[in-house]
């Protein structure tokens, strides 16, 4: 009983040692992890993308698929079951096969780097959203590349490339983007 | 770094500090502020700084120890059914499955079915024992396919993990509930084993779950000296869930497991000693929460509290009753843009109860053992992005052996951004087992004469002052190496010493004469060693890995040691080998072989060998997939350890075993 009786006492001491504000937040500029930060930014994109119409119609599901690994640990997977362009959204972790053309947006996983031209050449004015962490994605061809600048995520978009596949993302979001012009 | 100033209050008295209150329970930060991050819009995503000062583990190619990491790829490529199989790549650890059911797993010597030197932990729970001083690696089998990666750290953990992490910390994560959604359900038979596994994985909102079941049995090794099938088979089963959300874990599972062993039976009577065959009925249950948060200023705070109930019945020995209960905080942040320091506290209570045989007497039978902690640790950066010096010690009171300090020095040099240089000196301790302080256990008898250990409550803490130093390179996407050597200096090493005869009068039994036999702190050491690892990816299809490890001890044992104590110098293989190739022949098709080739352990007697296992993969479809997995392959058996006592030591033998898959 000594014991516990201690153990309650620094219980109640230690409490107060709770840092303060813990529960008042700052809202405004909340600090997260990288991985939050791009999947917010994917599901921007998904929702800003205009993909043509034959590629949408018919279809049941959206299909976002992770070449090569998910790089978000898991953090992109509660967009699963939401929904994006009226159709529900179902995420997939694959590898690069011929079977990705079924895929309406890529995210390239950066262990598939030395890939690169071999997976771009697939996708060329194919009607599929590619994004990818790999530095120089967007210069070889990539449409949206994810990169850090002074400790912030930086966009980089190949506006081209998304033209020629036939998608348009709305000037919301790509105003937001550094254009890369190959 | 724009970091407001870190809170004067974390640093109030060591008393407070000592203890800590269930902030576990306490409401975290209320708010539905879980998943807000989807729905914030891009421009405020991109406003956000990026946090850096985290417990996230370091990049492994800047972390400044002798790290290795099996992935949970590097598990399903390797066909390995248990953990003790997945370490055998990682150098400087020598694996050897002493028989069916016990592996003897070490890091850098010493090793043994209860290898006191080694800390390994489970989801941040501590699994080694405190009363045996080793780890019961037949109740760790975690599902194998739920493992997200195995953290293995050679070399002195005792800053950040406490004692008894004395040559290194293994440390097995398992996913979380978010990565392992949907269902599972895998059968394997073999000529050795058979299992089934189902796991389900779900969500309620923003929390993720999954449950699992499991059941198995193995059956025994075999003699080496051809005598037949030795008494070593055991089964089990285990069941248990995790749950996740953005700030919270909580996870928990029970097992009983059944594993049959030999034991001497001892009495002053006719025949003195009779070899038995006993099944230990192991059983238990854990629960743990975790809660972690990011702070606005970069700063976060961990904080973890678990319950552990462990129950060991060995028939002919004693039975062990446990419930651990462990509390322990870690708050990170970065005061100034050159330091970033880690503080935590950690409380632990090891409720015991045991119920003793006439053979083994472990007193007190009840006992409450506390621990207290406190731990501090500073990145200091010395050159940005070049190089670091991290300064830490652990403090701990524990009832075993009063206060204990550890601390440790680590340089980092980072030449460029895919190389690392690093060296560290530490001090580690391994502290006291009551089973060398209170026990009285019979080792012979004859007639009129027993031999017993007796424990001795002044036996001290194991010592280590550890030099090491490490070189890493990221040489390019396809290829890296790893290499590391050290220079371990240890002191006050246990011994057993035999006392003065002496005479009893139990009234029991006629008078008869006892030879006591006590541990002592009475060896001192020095090993040296070198450690290697590559990995390669030759093509997008073929991946190899290697890895060699070296190693020299030389111990000195005062002369009132008895037993051959030096004799843990010729209980190591001085060199090791791997290599493995993982190739993928078609889109359903892979191919995994690994090689491994250990040294001999000349005290043993046991020879030198090579041992080949097999992976072949097949998938059927995208939701089935089958494997045939062989093991030792290359011959029909062979011996990789030997038993303490003579008894329970078996062959491993060839085996075969076939598994499918199926998700959905």
């Amino acid at each position: 009983m000594d014991l516990l009786k201690r153990v309650l006492y620094v219980m109640a001491a230690l409490a107060l040692l709770l840092p303060a504000g813990h529960g008042a937040r700052a809202q405004v500029h909340p600090s997260l992890n990288e991985q939050k930060i791009q999947s917010g930014l994917i599901y921007n994109f998904i929702k800003a993308t205009h993909w043509p119409a034959n590629r949408l119609e018919k279809q049941t599901t959206l299909n976002i698929c992770l070449i090569g690994g998910d790089p978000f640990d898991g953090y992109l997977h509660p967009l699963q079951g939401r929904t994006a362009q009226k159709l529900t959204i179902d995420i997939r972790v694959v590898k690069f096969s011929p079977n990705t053309a079924d895929c309406h947006f890529v995210f390239i996983h950066n262990n598939l780097e030395s890939r690169l031209p071999e997976i771009l050449a697939f996708f060329k004015n194919r009607p599929t959203l590619t994004a990818s962490a790999i530095p120089g994605f967007a210069q070889q061809g990539g449409m949206i590349e994810f990169s850090q600048k002074e400790h912030r995520v930086h966009l980089l978009m190949n506006r081209e490339a998304a033209h020629r596949a036939g998608l348009s993302i709305e000037n919301q979001i790509a105003r937001l983007a550094e254009e890369v012009r190959p | 770094m724009k970091l407001k100033r870190h809170r004067n209050h974390w640093l109030r008295p060591l008393q407070y500090i000592a203890a800590l209150p269930l902030l576990a329970f306490a409401a975290p930060c209320a708010g539905a502020e879980t998943l807000d991050y989807l729905d914030l819009p891009p421009e405020q995503l991109l406003q956000i700084e990026v946090t850096s000062v985290s417990k996230r583990p370091e990049k492994l190619v800047s972390a400044p120890a002798a790290i290795y990491v099996v992935t949970a790829e590097d598990i399903a490529r390797s066909g390995a059914q248990t953990i003790s199989d997945a370490l055998r790549h990682v150098p400087g650890v020598q694996v050897a499955q002493a028989d069916s059911n016990s592996a003897a797993v070490s890091i850098r010597g010493f090793n043994s079915v209860l290898a006191n030197k080694l800390l390994v932990m489970i989801d941040g729970r501590t699994v080694y024992n405190p009363v045996f001083g080793g780890t019961f690696w037949e109740i760790q089998d975690v599902v194998m396919e739920d493992i997200d990666r195995i953290e293995v750290i050679r070399g002195p953990g005792g800053t950040l993990w406490g004692a008894n992490a004395v040559n290194g910390v293994i440390n097995i994560i398992t996913r979380n509930a978010r990565q392992t959604q949907g269902g599972l359900v895998s059968g394997g038979i073999g000529n050795e084993m058979s299992q089934l596994t189902t796991r389900y994985g779900g969500a309620a909102g923003d929390n993720f779950y999954r449950l699992y079941a499991r059941q198995f049995s193995y059956d025994g090794s075999r003699q080496g000296d051809g005598s037949g099938a030795s008494h070593d088979a055991w089964s089990g089963r285990r069941a248990g869930f995790r749950m996740d959300n953005d700030r919270l874990t909580v996870q928990g599972d029970a097992y009983r497991i059944d594993t049959d062993q030999l034991r001497n039976d001892f009495s002053l009577t006719v025949p003195y000693s009779v070899t038995r065959e006993q099944t230990l009925e192991y059983g238990g249950g854990n629960l743990l929460t975790r809660w972690q948060d990011d702070l606005d200023d970069g700063s976060d705070i961990n904080v973890l509290t678990y319950l552990d109930y462990t129950r060991r019945d060995e028939p002919y020995n004693f039975i062990d009753n446990r419930l651990t209960y462990d509390l322990e905080v870690q708050y990170n942040f970065a005061p100034t843009a050159r330091h970033e320091i880690s503080v935590g506290s950690g409380y632990r209570l090891l409720v015991t109860n045991q119920k003793n045989t006439p053979d083994t007497i472990l007193m007190p039978t009840d006992r409450n053992d506390q621990v207290f902690s406190m731990f501090a640790q500073d990145k200091i950066t010395l050159a940005p992005d070049s190089l670091y010096l991290t300064l830490g010690s652990k403090f701990e009171h524990n009832d075993f052996s009063g206060f204990e300090v550890q601390p440790n020095a680590r340089l980092q040099w980072l030449p460029d951004d895919h190389q690392t240089v690093w060296g560290a000196i530490s001090r580690a301790v391994r502290t006291p087992t009551p089973l060398e302080t209170d026990v009285f256990s019979v080792l012979g008898a004859g007639p009129a004469i027993e031999a017993a250990l007796r424990g001795n409550p002044d036996f001290k803490s194991e010592e280590l002052t550890a030099y090491e130093i490490g070189y890493r390179n990221q040489v390019n996407a396809a290829l890296s190496f790893d290499a590391a050597a050290f220079y371990n200096v240890y002191d006050r090493l246990a011994t057993l010493a035999l006392l003065p005869n002496e005479t009893v009068n139990d009234g029991v039994n006629p008078p008869y004469t006892l030879i006591p036999i006590e541990f002592r702190n009475d060896m001192s050491g020095r090993s040296y060693g070198l450690e290697l690892a590559a990995n390669w990816k030759v093509s997008p299809e073929l991946q190899l890995k290697a890895s060699y490890s070296y190693m020299r001890l030389m111990l000195d044992a005062t002369d009132t040691a008895v037993f051959p104590q030096e004799g843990a110098e010729d209980l190591y293989p001085p060199q090791q080998f791997s290599v493995g190739a993982s190739w993928d022949v078609t889109d359903s098709l892979s191919l995994n072989t690994d090689a491994y080739y250990v040294d001999e352990l000349k005290g043993d007697d046991v020879g030198d060998y090579l041992r080949l296992d097999m992976n072949v993969e097949y998938r059927i479809n995208d939701n089935v997939r089958f494997n045939l997995i062989g093991q030792n392959l290359l011959d029909s058996s062979h011996r990789e350890f030997d038993a303490e006592n003579g008894l329970n030591a078996g062959e491993v033998q060839r085996s075969i075993y076939g598994k499918l898959t199926w998700t959905f």
